[in-house]
């Protein structure tokens, strides 16, 4: 009888025990992630979602250069009411940046951080080697340099290769890591920096892609075009452009779109080779932003961008922008076929091949002008060509974020120098070329945090 | 083995004693535990020495015996019923023996609940404050949280965006969650708390140190609040209890807070016109709408009405207060009804509760809200050991929303309605209120075929229905075994299932839903319409479903022998919470036949309201979201005791969740606690006779908190479908952190408890310091790391960055001031003062913009209070201008960008604390022959508040007319003397009115004490409620939020309201008794 009843008791303890024993057994739901839309991202899947995030890599690009470039003005009555950035920026003063800790210096780093964050999961995860972790690094890499050039048009001295090892530069952020300390480097630097991530871009992208909102391999080379452009590599930069257009060479013929109500052109259309626009302010965008009467006028009648780019303000006399490529009121100031072909024919005409320049620019002006009433341009004088040129690179690319970086190179050279000038309030403003007001200034509190060089 | 103790402490007592052997009378008495003397108990004196020798006496009526015994014998006490006792005897004083019954009944011994275990109160030597029955029974509410305000130190707070919060003791984190850890009998409740039904609640722990809360692990920083429900009780017959009551609460008083005049706006109005102000909304690209007034001087100007009637209207909406339609027929009385019903009992083998709560309430919106509770609660006895415990609780909830708050009338561009806005004509019938657009754009849109695309806020409620049905099911098993020797063995499973159903019908004649599908219209060049946003409803469909399923294995034990007591307990716990969530939103929705029609997401239209080209493409509100956590945790605590004068206690937990990417050896951390407490009246020494209680306390330990929303690797969030490129796209939620870890808190209580005067005053002084380290802050980051965090649009890092510290003292005290006589008077005062600050913080920036604040968002600056007022120095109003100065660089100055930009922080003024330092209740309750009356004090004091200052700018561009200033503005010199609100300028200058808004001149003293409320009760004595069958029967009164008594400041404002509504007074009256 008291057998029995210690071989229950045992019993009894023994199972007991068998549950203390239990938490073994639970130990790897420890390892359960708690969020299914929480990740630690290391699948190809979730780095691109990385790169396809348009908010960071496509939507918000720099806007100081459209605000303080010479396409366009703003009425006394809107200004007042424009944010700090817009209001100062637009004449040249200093108190920039610092009202929005979302601002020209901190986005395109933020594009940055993301693609270093991508670049370090395809190096951990990515082996090496398969298609589409190839693809993922080239987009990392083309949006980085795309960044840093964004970034160099606006904080560094245009590209001088006399001066470019000494000018002040850029802080060139080459990991993730939060903790590491943030220097300027120098503008040679800078864009050393934009070309090595150029060519691996090139090297790694596909050439075809499923949303303009990703780059492929003509994006990177077009970008490589614009990047020896502002450099004034005019060999280099012809070059990429022709990569890029043996690519894409599409442009569309003006003479088949309505200018109708609506926008006359749509979002990814023909000529867009990847999707990008600055940040969007309402006062650097119509109805509020009025377009340069000078400019305006320089559209002959037989310009078929006259009634597709422009229209009558209805608050006054004055004329508004609606020909962007975004499709909508907000600006584009990704890559298209136009900007390549203005390129290689600006590139060309600089050196010395008039009929390759000519042909260029008489493709694309063929494209944009009443068919009845076209003829070719043609002319024997290298100078003519490149002024026809340059101003038809003024009349296409206005208000595509162009405008600052070429004031910025084409005011090193005497013959297209040009001074701006600005009233607002009542005020005459003036920016001449070569003022260091070209670069715009850092943040306060990047200066006061990492304490580098604020520019003058 | 109780003998193998009793030989070992007997050799022990022969070695540290010198021996001696004595034999004498011994007088003694004994009591049980609520010192009442026991009669009957059966002494027997074994010899220790003299082993053959025994002595038996038996208690009298008194309690009292005497026996024969000498040095070193052992007396064994017994009674049936009651625990044996034995105890040693060492000189021949008087001996006091105290018997605890084998079953402790609540009733009569203050017992509190840790959730792991209960213990008598007086064994304690931690921080507990327990509620019984009755006092959570004093007031009536729907929640049962609400029960604890003004009856306990847990503090409600009040500051604007933050009321319905809870503290216990401060706040020991910046960032991470503040609220306490809530506890439903035994393990952590993690449905929607206003599932429970107060009148099943049989008491309400709440541990505030460390030495319980260390228990808890990393939950349990912020406190813990345990609920303990009622349950059957053996060997009882079987009672009915029933509650009855209805709260009825005044419309709330929207003529309460200031405001800017009608004529003042007109006026203003007026004169902008003539600046031109508002020319760039009459040519807006987005229609805006203007005021009647403004459309009237448009008119006016341009000819189209006749000037003098022109002027007759102006004079007449001038005169107009929406608050008066606001008033009349926005609001209606809320109305909460409360029904409750139980049944109790049990016998020798089973005990048994079961209850039905019904509520049902009406709010001053015209909301609905009912509540359905079930609730069974069973436990089995097999013999002496085993013991089933069941129980299970339903909880079945509808909520109907009605109208909006009126702050919610805001138009697409922030702005708010005139103030001499109608929202209804004089009979109460709806009328038009279009704050979106103008009237010109609203009629020639319905011209060209779009929907009316006109707004009438009063009863467009009606056309949307947005409900929510929660279902809430909890079930709990536990398994007790009494092993023997001292040690229990208990499983225990709880299984929570909760589903919250939500479906929100903008209907078909919604203005939203209207509103939506104007705005998507297209319109082809030949002037046809077409809708990609079909014309009928909208529904947003959610609903989310929980499972959580906790499990606990737990051995007790617990031996007293001679005059020691140990307890022990040790167990693991395991737990998971399972929470799905999905959310969905259908256009063109029939609600008579229940379809929706598809759309196009993925095309981006041109909006129909902006004249210029703004594309959207038409909102995607699919979603799901899948939380599921682990916790695992191992839990000991032991007590000890010796001779009911000193006892030691102690609890250890580790903790370990699947807390995310966090590094295998941070996954778990060890929390303590240890404990002492020293009867000092139990002494021999002790002579105070005239306090016969006096006991000293001290715990200190370690208890956590956590921030699930962190992680140690980089994490990212996935977000919906990318309307421009047609991926999915993620987020970086987190960068790297691989050093992140739990927050810390660390606790040093020490108590005084006593009793005085017999039985007149009793209470008890709590002092405690409290330590925080690696809390989760914000470390600023330069924006070059382009570390953006999404959660606030910040470059900043969430870390563990901060350390703070507080301290405070609690006094407690209850007195029966006329307790003998037939009229009782009791009064119960509770008065703390808790105070905190930060004592680091990673800083980057020494400017004042990073710090000012009002005391209503946490501002973390070294050696200043979490929430403090830190405000810019008021330099008075230059009395040429009226413009408001500040001083810079000790300088009187105006330049208001350098003011913000350029102060330092150390140039700011520290004005105080925004939450209040001291405070507590006072309450006093007469009781006369049934009739009961208590009145509740509550006092606050030690902080302050920001008065709202006027913004020009949010006049300007908001329409904001929160405040009554405009009127008292200066205006022309002089005026300075009499006013310290700035002039009005034009163009507004927002940076001034920052600055003025934030500057010391605003800050008020908030001190208060209020009624906060009052209850009278009559319990039926004598015949009647025998005559209808009821052992019992209560009516009782309540009434609450009855008004400010004294305040500090010398504005009309309640300091605990500046900003928003008064809470408005509520009367209730109710039955309870018992069958």
């Amino acid at each position: 009888m008291s057998n029995t009843m210690n071989i229950k008791k045992l019993r009894r303890r023994a199972a007991l025990l068998c549950c203390l024993l239990l938490p073994a057994a639970c130990k790897k739901q420890l390892d359960i992630k708690p969020s299914s839309s929480l990740q630690v991202p290391s699948s190809a899947a979730d780095f691109q979602a990385l790169l396809d995030n348009t908010d960071i890599f496509n939507a918000s690009w720099p806007m100081a250069g459209i605000a303080g470039a010479d396409d366009g003005f703003i009425l006394d009555a809107t200004l007042a009411s424009a944010p700090l950035t817009v209001r100062n920026g637009y004449v040249w003063s200093r108190d920039v940046f610092n009202e929005n800790v979302k601002n020209d210096w901190s986005l395109p780093y933020t594009a940055i951080f993301y693609a270093n964050i991508v670049l370090e999961g395809a190096a951990k995860y990515g082996g090496s080697g398969s298609t589409g972790w190839n693809n993922i690094r080239g987009q990392a890499a083309f949006f980085r340099a795309y960044a840093y050039w964004q970034l160099a048009q606006e904080f560094c001295k245009p590209y001088d290769p006399a001066t470019a090892a000494a000018d002040p530069g850029l802080v060139i952020r080459a990991s993730a890591d939060l903790n590491a300390p943030s220097l300027r480097s120098t503008v040679a630097v800078a864009y050393a920096q934009i070309t090595a991530d150029l060519q691996s871009a090139v090297k790694l992208l596909p050439v075809n892609v499923i949303a303009k909102t990703r780059p492929g391999k003509a994006a990177a080379y077009a970008m490589f075009a614009r990047t020896y452009l502002s450099m004034r590599d005019y060999k280099r930069s012809a070059a990429y452009a022709d990569s890029a257009l043996a690519l894409n060479s599409t442009l569309i013929d003006y003479n088949g779109i309505s200018s109708a109500s609506g926008p006359p052109f749509q979002r990814f259309n023909d000529e867009v080779i990847f999707h990008a626009g600055p940040t969007s302010y309402s006062n650097l965008q119509s109805p509020k932003y009025l377009v340069d009467t000078v400019l305006y006028a320089s559209y002959d009648a037989a310009d078929l961008r006259k009634p597709l780019f422009f229209s009558a303000a209805t608050a006054n006399k004055y004329q508004n922008f609606r020909g962007s490529y975004d499709g909508s009121s907000k600006l584009f100031s990704g890559l298209a076929t136009d900007e390549l072909y203005l390129i290689r024919a600006e590139c060309r005409a600089r050196v010395g091949d008039l009929g390759g320049a000519l042909a260029d620019l008489n493709l694309l002006r063929k494209n944009r002008y009443l068919k009845a009433s076209y003829s070719d341009l043609a002319s024997a004088e290298g100078k003519t060509v490149l002024r026809w040129i340059l101003e038809e690179r003024r009349k296409e690319l206005l208000l595509r974020g162009l405008r600052w970086s070429d004031l910025r190179r084409l005011n090193m050279e005497p013959d297209y120098q040009k001074t701006l000038v600005r009233v607002a309030g009542g005020i005459r403003y003036e920016l001449a070329p070569g003022d260091p007001r070209y670069l715009w200034p850092i943040p306060l509190t990047v200066i006061a945090e990492t304490g580098i060089p604020q520019n003058p | 083995m109780k003998q193998f103790y009793q030989k070992s402490i007997g050799l022990a007592c022969l070695l540290l004693l010198a021996t001696g052997s004595f034999a004498q009378e011994l007088p003694g008495l004994v009591q049980d535990m609520a010192g009442r003397p026991l009669a009957g108990v059966s002494v027997r004196v074994r010899g220790k020495i003299n082993k053959g020798a025994v002595s038996v006496a038996l208690t009298g009526e008194d309690g009292r015996f005497v026996l024969t015994a000498g040095r070193l014998d052992t007396l064994m006490l017994h009674k049936n019923g009651f625990l044996d006792r034995d105890i040693v005897v060492f000189d021949n004083s008087f001996l006091k023996v105290t018997l605890r019954r084998e079953v402790e009944e609540i009733d009569e011994v203050k017992v509190v609940s840790t959730g792991y275990r209960t213990q008598a109160l007086e064994k304690t030597t931690g921080s507990f404050e327990q509620l019984d029955k009755a006092l959570i029974n004093r007031s009536v509410s729907t929640g049962v949280l609400d029960r604890l305000n003004g009856v306990s130190t847990v503090q409600f707070d009040t500051r604007v965006g933050q009321q319905g919060n809870l503290s216990i003791r401060g706040r020991s984190t910046l960032f991470a969650g503040a609220s306490p850890l809530i506890v439903l009998d035994n393990f952590p409740y993690n449905g929607d708390i206003n599932n429970i039904n107060p009148n099943d609640v049989e008491s309400i722990s709440i541990l505030k140190d460390a030495s319980a809360a260390a228990i808890w692990g990393v939950r349990a920083s912020n406190g813990v609040i345990v609920i303990t429900t009622r349950k059957g009780a053996k060997n009882k017959p079987m009672t009915v209890n029933f509650n009855a009551n209805v709260n009825i609460a005044q419309k709330p008083d929207v003529f309460y807070l200031p405001r800017m005049s009608s004529s003042d706006f007109a006026g203003l109005e007026k004169d902008l016109f003539a600046k031109g102000f508002y020319s760039d909304d009459e040519q807006s690209y987005a229609h805006t709408a203007l005021s009647p007034l403004v459309e009237l001087l448009i008119a006016k100007r341009d000819g189209t009405i006749d000037p003098v009637a022109a002027d007759r209207q102006i004079g007449a909406l001038a005169g107009q207060d929406i608050r008066n339609d606001l008033r009349k027929y926005w609001y209606r009385k809320a109305v909460s009804q409360q029904y409750g019903l139980s049944l109790s009992g049990g016998s020798d083998k089973n005990t048994y509760f079961f209850s039905a709560g019904y509520d049902r309430n009406l709010s001053s919106l015209d909301g609905r809200f009912q509540r359905l509770n079930l609730r069974a609660d069973n436990s089995f006895y097999w013999g002496k050991r085993l013991q089933l415990d069941a129980g299970v609780l339903l909880t079945s909830s509808k909520t109907l929303a009605g109208r909006n708050e009126p702050s919610s009338l805001i138009s697409i561009d922030g702005k708010k309605p005139w103030p001499y806005a109608r929202i209804a004509d004089d009979h109460g019938n709806a009328l038009p209120l279009n704050l979106d657009y103008r009237e010109s754009f609203i009629k020639d849109s319905e011209a060209q075929g779009f929907l009316d695309w006109n707004y009438q806020p009063l009863d467009d409620y009606k056309n949307v229905d947005n409900r929510s049905d929660q279902l809430d099911l909890l079930l709990n098993t536990a398994l007790k075994y009494h092993i023997g020797y001292g040690f229990d063995a208990e499983l225990r499973y709880q299984l929570e299932s909760g589903q919250t159903q939500g479906s929100w019908l903008y209907g078909p004649d919604s203005y939203y839903a209207r509103n939506t599908v104007n705005q998507y219209t297209q319109t082809a060049g030949d002037g046809t319409l077409s809708r990609p946003v079909p014309a009928g409803g909208i529904m947003d469909a959610s609903d989310s479903k929980l499972l959580s399923n906790s499990f606990r294995a737990q051995l007790n034990f617990k031996q007293a022998w001679g005059r020691h007591r140990l307890s022990m307990l040790g167990g693991y716990e395991y737990r998971n919470d399972h929470t799905r969530s999905r959310s969905f939103r259908d256009y063109g929705y029939n609600p008579a036949i229940e379809q929706a029609s598809p759309v196009d997401y993925q095309t981006s239209y041109l909006l129909s309201n902006y004249s210029y080209f703004i594309d959207s493409t038409i909102p995607y509100l699919n979603a799901s979201g899948d939380l599921d956590n682990y916790n695992l945790s191992w839990f000991g605590d032991a007590g000890y005791s010796f001779d009911d004068r000193y006892s030691l206690s102690g609890s250890i937990r580790r903790d370990e969740s699947n807390l995310f990417g966090v590094n295998a050896n941070q996954k778990g951390v060890p929390l303590y606690s240890v404990g002492l407490t020293w009867t000092i009246s139990k002494e021999h020494f002790y002579r105070a006779g005239w306090m016969p209680r006096l006991k000293l306390r001290a715990t200190y330990g370690y208890s956590g908190n956590v921030d699930n929303t962190l992680a140690a690797q980089t994490t990212i969030r996935y977000n919906a479908l990318n309307p421009l490129s047609g991926q999915f796209y993620a987020s970086v939620q987190n960068p790297p952190n691989p050093s992140l870890g739990w927050e810390k808190t660390g606790i040093l209580n020490l108590a005084v408890d006593f009793s005085a005067f017999g039985d007149v005053l009793s209470g008890s002084v709590e002092y405690y310091r409290k330590k925080a380290k690696d809390l989760i802050g914000f470390r600023p980051l330069d924006q070059t790391t382009g570390v953006l965090n999404p959660a606030t649009n910040q470059y900043q890092f969430k870390g563990n960055v901060a350390e703070m510290a507080g301290h405070g003292w609690e006094l407690n005290l209850h007195s029966n001031n006329l307790g003998a006589l037939a009229l009782r008077w009791q009064t119960d005062l509770l008065l703390s003062y808790a105070a905190n600050h930060v004592t680091r913080y990673y800083q980057s920036s020494d400017l004042a913009a990073t710090y000012a604040a009002n005391g209503i968002t946490v501002s973390p600056l070294v050696g200043k209070p979490v929430y403090a007022i830190l405000t810019y120095k008021w330099a008075g109003l230059d009395p040429q201008t009226g413009d408001p100065q500040g001083y810079l660089n000790g300088q009187v100055s105006k330049d208001y960008n350098a003011l913000l930009a350029q102060t330092k922080v150390g140039d700011l003024q520290y004005v105080g604390s925004g939450v209040p330092t001291y405070f507590g209740n006072f309450r006093n309750t007469f009781s006369y022959q049934g009739i009961a009356l208590s009145a509740n004090i509550a006092y606050r004091f030690g902080y302050y508040f920001m008065r709202q200052a006027i913004s020009y700018s949010a006049l300007l561009n908001n329409r904001d007319v929160s405040t009554a200033d405009y009127a008292l503005r200066w205006q022309k010199p002089g005026d300075e003397t009499r006013t310290r609100v700035p002039s009005f300028v034009y163009p507004v200058n927002a940076r001034r009115d920052q600055f003025y808004s934030q500057s010391a001149v605003y800050a008020e003293k908030a001190d208060n004490i209020r009624l906060q409320d009052l209850r009278l009760s009559y319990d039926a004595g004598g015949k009647l409620p025998e005559r209808i069958g009821l052992k019992r029967l209560q009516v009782y009164l309540y009434a609450a939020n009855l008004g400010l008594l004294w305040k500090a400041t010398k504005t009309g404002l309640d300091p605990d309201h500046p900003y928003s509504l008064k809470l408005p007074k509520t009367v209730a009256l109710g039955f309870t008794g018992t069958f």
